[in-house]
């Protein structure tokens, strides 16, 4: 055996066992508080929140955990323009910040074209997070990375590098790709269907080449030289219908044993894999009420499926608008309405509702016909998407209304100042609708400021979000799940 | 620094680590010792060893004046991936990112795609068709495609992304990058001799018994067209007369080629006695080149120029 066996041999070792969840009530006995009403919100999404307390809230976290984005756009291309500077100098300062505010992980997007709508990706996730993993010490570190253009003996090999690298901190959000396929082959875009079979049979392989050393495959002699027992290291011979991969990987047992599993996805497909497969979900649910639907349903499955309660955590990205007061937040929202180019507008909704209709002609002021409505199992890309934004469709909004719904891209948006917004946020994570939460913008001073010593103090004030203490060692331990066998 | 009638080398090291402790603490005595460049070897089947890519991109911050040049397999690896993954060490590293093409294409190690292994033929034709796309790729936003208009919100130059639109032999990409422009503009290419990619590289690595060879396939490799030429050059210190051995290998080869990447048999023990007897003896006959500076780029360490966008225009004034 070449020395370089035991290149990863002190990591395993050092870690804590994983803490357990705790038990419901620990928090339960705050009210939950009702939203600031928001007239800048459709009446239709107002008042659609009176459903009773979800039944999901059995078995929670301790705390809602916190994400912030170190993808860095656009001021990624502002960094373009100084050739001395480069764009990880961002996400190493946002890093930097988000570790010293106490945020849980670091999440790394990724996009697979150029182009549209500034939907434009900032660098490649894998090798940015490997990147970051020396400048920081505790966070933990999700790349978005996505199975349909990767080979999964490639995908165990980066996915297990990183795990090593970062001590435990690796995290995986599983994404099948709305876009992309024309840098892969000249083949179209598969199906979803297709997309999350082969997700599925993916995730099915990095495990079994994760497993393939089995413990007690590498130990220490009594000289501290690594040991290797080859009869404990052992090919997965797998076969599939997209994939044939013999293993076993040549890297040693994760730190984790598996990097986080984040999923991101909610059509039908992308929800029966993140209930059968994902500790955490990644999420678009603009409202209460879709998020209690959302995660009944999925939650509901993975129950179903033999997972334990409570999984997979529900993670949502927050687009909030910060104001010191009240009136400064209001103003921002205003003045963002005001700047709306709705004649662009219009191609984003019909982006939203799948793509395939044109709405350059359709009257600005009333609802959409339902004939404009698409067919959602006719959409090949981002279904979820659309199903929201038929959904708004047919409660009513007028195009215009569409069109301001369509800048947050269907993601949960809030109005207020910190403390409006902790309310909001508290209200989500008391229905046991909100595990982890995204809160983006800490390279801007201002929203530094409303964030850190706004935002997450009142949240901490109010017993929601822990300060960070990252003693479970894992990024897994640190966010109170337990990997299931 | 590149002046073809000083007969100095190049250095490279190839760079191992036993741990994430050994890893840091072998790219910072390289670093320290004035190599231009470390180098990450891998294999899809490399027994215990992290995925270079990823390796390289951990040490990025770490340094801040060596290349850093993963092998990335051509074989086995999406071309788009490869090329993005280059790109963005490129960022990270502000302008220090070279790759090693890699071809392995063993029965197993194909099979780790679920692949059988290339004819000779389909190989030279893949790892050409993968070298030329990710090229395209990395010239696919031009240098002034980035600007800022803060009136508009507009932070690109559309005009200046570009498709690539490559097809061939066994897959197509449409492109551009995601990215913009690395930093050196193209990455360095460093492709192994056996792989016939001299028109397409930066550096040519020789492989061969001994200097007058290595000599002979260096000139072959410059007519071809590639600006550089290393010798690959394995050495460890077991033999009582190995140090002064390797300075008379050193020596010889300084007038055949413009560099040497160094493999040492034992990492641990070979590199402190390179470091400590054998490159001083060198650099006092002046046989080595200066060692980079802070914030130089690989390619000005090796005296390569930043090459022009093939999308700009022509007439477009170049940096």
């Amino acid at each position: 055996m070449p020395s370089d066996a035991t290149f990863f041999a002190r990591g395993p070792a050092s870690r804590a066992p994983a803490s357990g969840f705790r038990a419901a009530g620990v928090h339960g006995a705050r009210a939950a508080r009702p939203t600031q009403t928001d007239p800048y919100r459709p009446a239709s999404r107002r008042g659609a929140e009176a459903s009773p307390e979800s039944a999901m809230s059995a078995k929670r976290p301790r705390t809602l955990r916190t994400v912030t984005g170190a993808g860095g756009r656009p001021g990624v291309y502002e960094l373009a323009l100084d050739p001395g500077r480069s764009t990880l100098d961002t996400a190493i300062r946002v890093a930097a910040l988000a570790e010293d505010a106490g945020f849980d992980a670091l999440f790394v997007p990724d996009l697979l074209r150029f182009g549209a709508q500034g939907t434009i990706g900032a660098q490649e996730p894998l090798l940015y997070v490997a990147a970051l993993s020396q400048v920081t010490r505790d966070i933990g570190l999700i790349a978005t990375v996505s199975t349909t253009f990767h080979h999964p003996f490639n995908l165990a090999r980066m996915f297990g590098t990183l795990d090593h690298i970062s001590n435990g901190r690796a995290a995986w959000n599983l994404v099948t790709s709305s876009i992309g396929e024309e840098n892969f082959s000249a083949e179209p875009l598969p199906s979803p269907e297709e997309r999350y079979a082969r997700a599925a049979e993916t995730l099915e392989v990095v495990h079994a080449l994760w497993d393939s050393w089995q413990p007690g495959a590498l130990t220490l002699d009594p000289d501290g030289r690594a040991v290797l027992d080859r009869t404990r290291v052992t090919p997965i011979d797998h076969a599939g219908r997209y994939f044939s991969v013999a293993g076993p990987l040549n890297i040693p047992p994760l730190p984790q044993r598996r990097p986080v599993l984040i999923q991101a996805g909610q059509s039908a497909a992308g929800i029966e894999l993140g209930a059968r497969y994902a500790e955490i979900v990644f999420t678009s649910l603009p409202t209460l009420q879709i998020a209690r639907e959302h995660t009944t349903r999925i939650q509901a499955r993975a129950a179903a499926l033999g997972r334990p309660g409570g999984v997979p955590l529900i993670f949502s990205s927050f687009h909030a608008t910060y104001g010191a007061t009240e009136e400064e937040a209001r103003r921002l929202v205003h003045e963002r309405i005001e700047a709306i180019d709705y004649e662009q507008g219009r191609a984003l909704v019909a982006d939203m509702l799948g793509g395939a209709l044109d709405l350059s002609d359709a009257p600005l002021d009333k609802p959409l016909p339902e004939s404009a409505l698409p067919e959602i199992a006719a959409i090949n890309a981002r279904r979820g998407r659309a199903e929201i934004f038929s959904r708004y469709a047919r409660q009513g909004l007028t195009l215009r209304e569409l069109i301001i719904e369509a800048q947050d891209t269907g993601h949960w948006s809030e109005v207020g100042t910190p403390e409006q917004l902790a309310d909001a946020i508290e209200e989500r994570f008391r229905a046991g609708v909100l595990d982890v939460i995204a809160l983006n913008g800490l390279d801007d001073p201002r929203l530094h400021d409303l964030i850190v010593n706004g935002l997450l103090h009142e949240l901490r004030k109010r017993g929601i979000v822990a300060p960070a203490d990252f003693q479970g060692g894992t990024l897994r331990a640190n966010l109170g799940l337990e990997l299931e066998p | 620094m590149n002046d073809p009638s000083v007969a100095a080398l190049h250095l490279a090291l190839d760079v191992h680590g036993r741990d994430v402790h050994s890893l840091r603490a072998a790219i910072s005595a390289a670093e320290q010792a004035g190599f231009a460049l470390a180098t990450f070897s891998d294999g899809p089947l490399a027994q215990g060893v992290p995925e270079a890519g990823t390796r390289a991109a951990f040490v990025s911050r770490l340094t801040d004046r060596i290349g850093l040049a993963p092998t990335l397999h051509a074989t086995v690896t999406e071309p788009f991936h490869l090329a993005t993954q280059l790109a963005a060490l490129d960022h990270a590293s502000h302008g220090r990112a070279g790759w090693i093409v890699g071809a392995a294409n063993g029965v197993d190690e194909r099979a780790t795609i679920g692949a059988a292994p290339l004819t000779p033929e389909q190989l030279r034709e893949e790892l050409a068709d993968v070298t030329a796309v990710a090229r395209a790729l990395w010239d696919s936003w031009e240098d002034d495609a980035v600007i800022k208009d803060a009136a508009t919100g507009r932070y690109l130059d559309p005009d200046k992304v570009h498709h690539i639109d490559f097809v061939g032999e066994s897959f197509t990409v449409k492109g551009p990058l995601i990215t913009p422009r690395p930093l050196q503009g193209q990455i360095v290419v460093l492709a192994p001799d056996a792989l016939e990619l001299d028109e397409l590289a930066d550096v040519v690595l020789i492989e061969r018994a001994d200097a007058a060879a290595i000599g002979e396939r260096a000139r072959a490799a410059k007519e071809a067209g590639a600006p550089l030429a290393f010798a690959e050059v394995s050495f460890g210190f077991a033999e009582p007369d190995a140090v002064a051995k390797l300075v008379d290998l050193l020596r010889s080869l300084a007038a055949v080629v413009d560099g040497v990447r160094l493999r040492p048999a034992d990492p641990a023990t070979d590199v402190p006695v390179l470091i400590e007897q054998v490159l001083p003896v060198l650099a006092a006959e002046g046989l080595l080149r200066p060692a980079p500076r802070p914030g130089d780029t690989l390619r000005a360490t090796l005296g390569l120029p930043r090459p022009a966008n093939r999308f700009a225009r022509e007439g477009a004034v170049q940096r």
